[in-house]
């Protein structure tokens, strides 16, 4: 789309990738306030914390966003909202269940948004509970190929729990109650 | 979140369902999406083939 001025194509390209970089940051920001709020500041003995700031970072995101996001969700800063997590439950197009995991400072606004959403593509939104039931939580690892022998992730998942199961190679699952007891293992 | 059970629905179907899981985690206040489909292996295939 290029005229006479070379800004008008950065200004069509920067901004779209803008908008976009914005919204994962939303997202992220979000983690980490959630994060903060349940299990305080310290990174080191937060392990949800750690894990949602280091997800930031992955995505270049500025430490000074990452430490106001801390700071927020560990009460110290006087921004004004209160985020809270909800999950919200439906049916997708082709009765496929679908849930909605969401961070927000106003539920009215999210619910209404989810619902149009889930509405104008044939689908409907639930009660809490009525799609719940088809999902367990579970943890997942992912354990680069290269770095260990398919034996000793295999053993050693047998080894933890029953519970645990190896999908691939590579990656392995277990039930989410059992991941506090065993974290010295695998961590 | 894994589902306990897995839908396999045809290859247009699942696309559509795609879509709209796409126009969910496009809102502000999503963090994360799950659903109960299986996407086989036609389904990625046309996916990718679409992109």
């Amino acid at each position: 789309m290029s005229g006479h001025s070379k800004w008008a194509t950065i200004k069509r390209k920067k901004g779209a990738a803008d908008a976009k970089r914005g919204q994962v940051f939303t997202r992220l920001t979000r983690e980490i306030v959630m994060a903060a709020r349940e299990g305080g500041a310290e990174v080191d003995s937060n392990f949800r914390l750690r894990l949602a700031v280091e997800k930031a970072r992955s995505q270049n995101m500025p430490k000074e966003n990452i430490e106001r996001a801390i700071k927020r969700g560990a009460g110290e800063s006087k921004d004004g909202a209160v985020f809270e997590q909800i999950y919200y439950e439906g049916y997708g197009p082709h009765g496929v269940a679908i849930m909605i995991d969401c961070v927000t400072e106003n539920r009215n606004r999210t619910v209404a948004e989810v619902r149009h959403m889930l509405s104008r593509s044939g689908g409907t939104l639930g009660e809490a509970g009525s799609v719940g039931w088809q999902f367990n939580r579970v943890a997942y690892f992912a354990i680069p190929a290269a770095k260990a022998k398919f034996d000793t992730v295999f053993e050693m998942s047998s080894r933890s729990s029953p519970r645990w199961r190896v999908s691939s190679c590579s990656a392995m699952r277990c039930g989410r109650r059992k991941l506090k007891s065993r974290k010295p293992n695998c961590a | 979140m894994i589902p306990t059970n897995e839908i396999e629905l045809p290859v247009d179907q699942t696309l559509q369902v795609l879509r709209v899981v796409e126009t969910i985690e496009e809102l502000d206040d999503v963090q994360n999406v799950f659903h109960t489909m299986h996407i086989s292996d036609d389904a990625m295939a046309a996916l990718e083939s679409e992109a």
